[in-house]
């Protein structure tokens, strides 16, 4: 029952899939797919932290702007000769203390999480445009693509990471006391509070993990370029959201799963690719990815309508 | 209370940067501001008027665009202004009304049903126009209208008012404004109440919708055009604005006359900090700055005060002084502060700065997108040019491909009074009224890179034609294929008139000389590395017979590289196209960029700001043949063309010669 949402992506997925398959066999030669997921691999890890953080009732819109401030700061760190050693827990810990600067700021101001990364989205990006001034960061190490491994190998560790990472929030969320404080607070912050969830812990725990899910998209993302982009991640947020609500969250709190948010993951990551294969237009792309968007929203609520019928 | 506060601040900002720039108290800055809120206080209304029910709408940017589309659309039929006006409101009502549709009838929270019709209104949009077509040549009534004005006050200033009293008697008088305040504070009890919740909060939606529409008739009305890109990124400041003004996510709250203080506040801001000379970067981090402590503000607020009724809140007094004394603080800070940098910014010291006079010439320069690397470079060529030459240079831009941001910042360096103004055209007909009207004002005007209309500048730095550029990459790439087999082209964005032109060119030298080589596919990168990576990915996979891809981005190309690197088919599939050698030089070294087309960029701006030194006193004039350009030697001009030079074909003999 409470999986049906899922199963329904999947299925959508394998539609969509099959599709491609008639059309466009070259879709699905390994080589594609598993460049494919690579490529689509920050995205997921961002949304699995996202998946977290919406569970709670909040929500970040500065992932974008954190990406690329988290990117930067990992280049400019191996720029500087540091292994990856020190680079890496660097960098996850940036993102954890991003994590805990927004927490900080809502709990401090009571203020909807929307507008305090509302402004330091603005805050994030000027700055970085401010000292980097649109240049990129160049002549990294020869060894920081892929972590020095080699793309076969590095790919295949980045994947492996993408997955554990995955399993990892899956069994927080799912079974941990932390995990289900989020979605807790998220259905009802009030009754959580009265029956002794500490509202404002799950809070800045869920922003921590979503920091920590960002240094990871961070280092994933990064170490499959020679150079670092400093503008990257414009519109990411919106990828990183949209793939958590198609997979099922309340964007209100209080209902979230990650197999939801791979799914929806999922999905985004086939369309996208599948239009380049059928040679749709690109003038419509948008236009598709916003109707399977609007599509797949409402199904969840056809979904839930029925199930509430039901029960 | 939160009115009071925001004139105050409003009132603070202004004084200082009358103080600090000397221009900004003109007539002329006050109207060019005036003209350029009208579109954003709509915009922010509608925010306002559905925040007030707790909900949200992102997609009003995306509405603006689709509704600007329609009015071009219907003109272009030749229904008559009038009619096309219509349209374009009734566009912004439908899908407000969708929006209102997706909220109530399947109960979507709004911020997903927005967040999905943000997408989908915006890719319609794309999708109709093919992401390139522009609807332009509206009536000259029409564009008389939108320039014009009548008592020194701004035409669209005359549509807005009566909107926004009307909106400020429906939201605090009428019984709608009163039902939505009630369904944003408690929606339970509002429908106990006999309200229709439903009805009330698809009607706040439909008002949204309308007011976008409106915005983006008066935006289409004022560039002269209407593009599928057309407010891209409004809804977060029509959010910011609303929340400044006093409305909360938590509905229920907020007023017009807030919104419309809050935007003045913001406006005036952004204004000031450009005509002071900074980057506008810093504009950008104050404004998030201010979300930041408005937010602060409110919770102090609300700490001490409940509301006392719907919509406003109360301050204890100490609190109210310490705001006040917070404000003017920060505005004698702002005042002392500006002035020194704008002083500093002017004479090039922060040592006695009234001392001196100003003589230097100013030059302002216009890129299309600062973050832009290809840009970048062309900025260090300018400010070598600059520092020879002892003039002041100006440069800034929008950080992202936007006309509308292009006309503002012209607008406040006509206010400034520059001495010559230097512009990357990313919009023809939108950029060539403002470049005008600093013609009429005595600024001399030059195009660089990209061109206005003829009349609306003095010369072209021109780095290349178009049919240069296209015939140069069709044979290369011919020359690759072996005169047989399949191309790919990477363009930036599919709205770049820029490469639309070139991939005119390119495509028509391919059909009358290399007629075997045929084009597989063209794909948008937005001039970012990762997605033109990814798009050349998906290009590979879905076309693998393609054997080269022409990339015209400079950020496209070493990402085209990358894939074609990381798939493993270095070699076999060669990439090429218009980059900057820093960018490229490894995948060249490694051969799978056989070559990259450019002209010298630093060079492009080293002698846009030499040709504007000459304008500027006079020694460059209509008629001349030659141009003495420092380090450049002499350089060829051609009737009102200064000519770079022929595009360059950087390869593995020659790109480390290169330092840029």
């Amino acid at each position: 029952m409470k999986m049906r949402r899922e199963v329904a992506l999947v299925a959508l997925v394998a539609l969509v899939g099959a599709i491609v398959a008639c059309v466009a066999p070259g879709f699905f030669a390994p080589a594609h797919l598993r460049g494919l997921l690579l490529d689509r691999l920050p995205i997921l890890v961002g949304a699995l932290g996202m998946t977290c953080v919406i569970a709670s009732g909040q929500i970040d819109v500065a992932v974008g702007a954190e990406l690329a401030l988290l990117s930067a700061l990992l280049g400019t760190l191996a720029k500087l000769g540091l292994p990856f050693v020190v680079t890496i827990p660097l960098t996850l810990l940036a993102g954890v203390a991003l994590g805990a600067l927004h927490a900080g700021l809502i709990a401090v101001l009571r203020a909807p999480a929307l507008l305090v990364t509302l402004a330091t989205l603005g805050i994030v990006r000027e700055g970085l445009r401010l000292h980097f001034g649109g240049t990129w960061i160049l002549d990294l190490p020869g060894d920081f693509p892929w972590f020095g491994l080699g793309q076969e190998r590095g790919g295949t560790l980045c994947l492996a990471a993408g997955a554990a990472l995955a399993l990892l929030f899956a069994g927080i969320l799912a079974v941990t006391r932390t995990g289900r404080s989020w979605l807790a607070v998220g259905g009802d912050p009030h009754v959580a509070g009265l029956l002794g969830v500490r509202v404002h812990s799950a809070r800045t725990t869920a922003f921590l993990a979503l920091g920590f899910a960002m240094g990871c998209a961070a280092l994933l993302h990064a170490t499959r370029f020679p150079t670092i982009e400093t503008e990257v991640g414009l519109g990411y947020e919106l990828e990183v959201i949209a793939c958590v609500v198609v997979g099922g969250a309340n964007p209100n709190g209080g209902r979230a799963s990650i197999t939801g948010t791979c799914a929806g993951w999922l999905l985004f990551a086939v369309l996208g690719s599948m239009l380049v294969f059928l040679h749709v237009d690109p003038a419509w792309e948008k236009a598709v990815a916003g109707l399977a968007l609007v599509l797949g929203v409402a199904a969840d609520t056809l979904f839930a309508a029925r199930e509430v019928h039901r029960a | 209370m939160r009115e009071r506060v925001l004139l105050a601040l409003w009132l603070a900002v202004t004084a200082a940067f009358a103080v600090a720039a000397p221009h900004f108290a003109s007539l002329e800055n006050l109207q060019d501001l005036a003209r350029a809120s009208c579109e954003n206080l709509l915009l922010a209304l509608g925010a306002l008027t559905v925040l007030r029910a707790r909900a949200i709408d992102l997609s009003c940017g995306a509405t603006l665009a689709l509704s600007a589309l329609g009015f071009g659309a219907v003109n272009h039929v030749g229904l008559g202004w009038p009619c096309a006006a219509l349209a374009a409101i009734l566009c912004g009502a439908i899908c407000g009304l969708g929006n209102g549709l997706l909220v109530v009838v399947l109960r979507l929270p709004p911020l997903v049903a927005t967040l999905a019709t943000l997408a989908t209104w915006r890719g319609l949009a794309e999708g109709a126009t093919g992401g390139y077509r522009v609807f332009s040549s509206f009536p000259d009534g029409v564009l008389a209208l939108a320039h014009g004005g009548a008592l020194g006050i701004p035409s669209p200033v005359f549509v807005v008012v009566p909107v926004a009293l009307l909106l400020h008697v429906v939201l605090s008088r009428a019984a709608l404004g009163q039902e939505l305040a009630a369904i944003g504070l408690a929606p339970g009890a509002a429908r106990h109440a006999g309200v229709q919740v439903g009805r009330r909060l698809c009607t706040a939606f439909v008002i949204a919708g309308a007011l976008a529409g409106t915005a983006g008739l008066l935006q289409a009305v004022r560039l002269g055009q209407a593009k599928a890109d057309m407010g891209l990124g409004a809804e977060l400041v029509a959010i910011t604005v609303a929340v400044l003004g006093g409305a909360s996510l938590h509905g229920g709250r907020g007023s017009v006359p807030g919104t419309l203080l809050a935007l003045a506040c913001l406006a005036t801001w952004q204004n000031g900090v450009r005509l002071v000379g900074m980057p506008s970067e810093v504009a950008g981090i104050g404004v998030g700055t201010a979300l930041l402590l408005t937010i602060a503000i409110d919770r102090d607020a609300a700490h001490t005060a409940a509301p006392s009724s719907a919509g406003t809140l109360r301050m204890s007094n100490r609190q109210l002084a310490v705001l006040v004394l917070a404000i003017l603080a920060a505005g004698l800070l702002v005042f002392l502060g500006l002035g020194r940098v704008a002083d500093a910014l002017r004479t090039g010291s922060l040592a006695a700065p009234e001392s001196r006079p100003r003589k230097h010439v100013t030059v302002a320069m216009l890129p299309k997108n600062k973050s832009d690397p290809y840009f970048t470079s062309c900025r260090q060529g300018a400010e070598e040019a600059a520092k020879e030459l002892g003039i002041d240079l100006l440069w800034d831009g929008p950080s992202d491909t936007d006309a509308g941001k292009q006309n503002e910042l012209v607008d406040a360096w006509i206010a400034r009074g520059v001495d010559v103004i230097a512009a990357s055209v990313e919009n023809k007909d939108a950029l060539s009224t403002v470049l005008l009207k600093a013609r009429t004002k005595g600024i001399r005007v030059l195009t660089w890179d990209a061109d206005a209309r003829p009349e609306a500048r003095d010369f072209l730095v021109n780095q290349a034609t178009a049919v240069g550029i296209g015939e140069t990459l069709a044979d290369e790439a011919a020359r690759l294929l072996g005169e047989t087999g399949r191309y790919a082209i990477v363009t930036a964005s599919l709205t770049a008139e820029n490469q639309n032109s070139w991939i005119a060119a390119l495509k028509a030298r391919m059909a009358s000389a290399h007629p075997k080589c045929t084009l597989a596919q063209i794909r948008p990168s937005d001039g970012m590395r990762d997605k033109a990576f990814a798009e050349t990915k998906n290009i590979l996979g879905a076309d693998p017979d393609v054997r080269v891809v022409v990339a015209l981005a400079s950020a496209a190309v070493p990402g085209a590289a990358e894939a074609v690197k990381q798939l493993g088919l270095a070699g076999k599939v060669q990439v090429i196209g218009l980059s900057v050698p820093s960018l490229c030089r490894a995948y060249v070294h490694e051969g799978v960029i056989p070559s990259i087309t450019l002209w010298n960029t630093i060079d492009l701006g080293y002698l846009t700001v030499h040709a504007a030194a000459q304008l500027a006193n006079g020694a460059l004039k209509r008629g001349a043949t030659t141009l003495g350009a420092g380090r450049l030697g002499t350089v060829a001009i051609d009737g009102d063309q200064v000519l770079l030079g022929k595009p360059f074909l950087f390869t593995k003999q020659n790109i480390d010669l290169f330092g840029f």
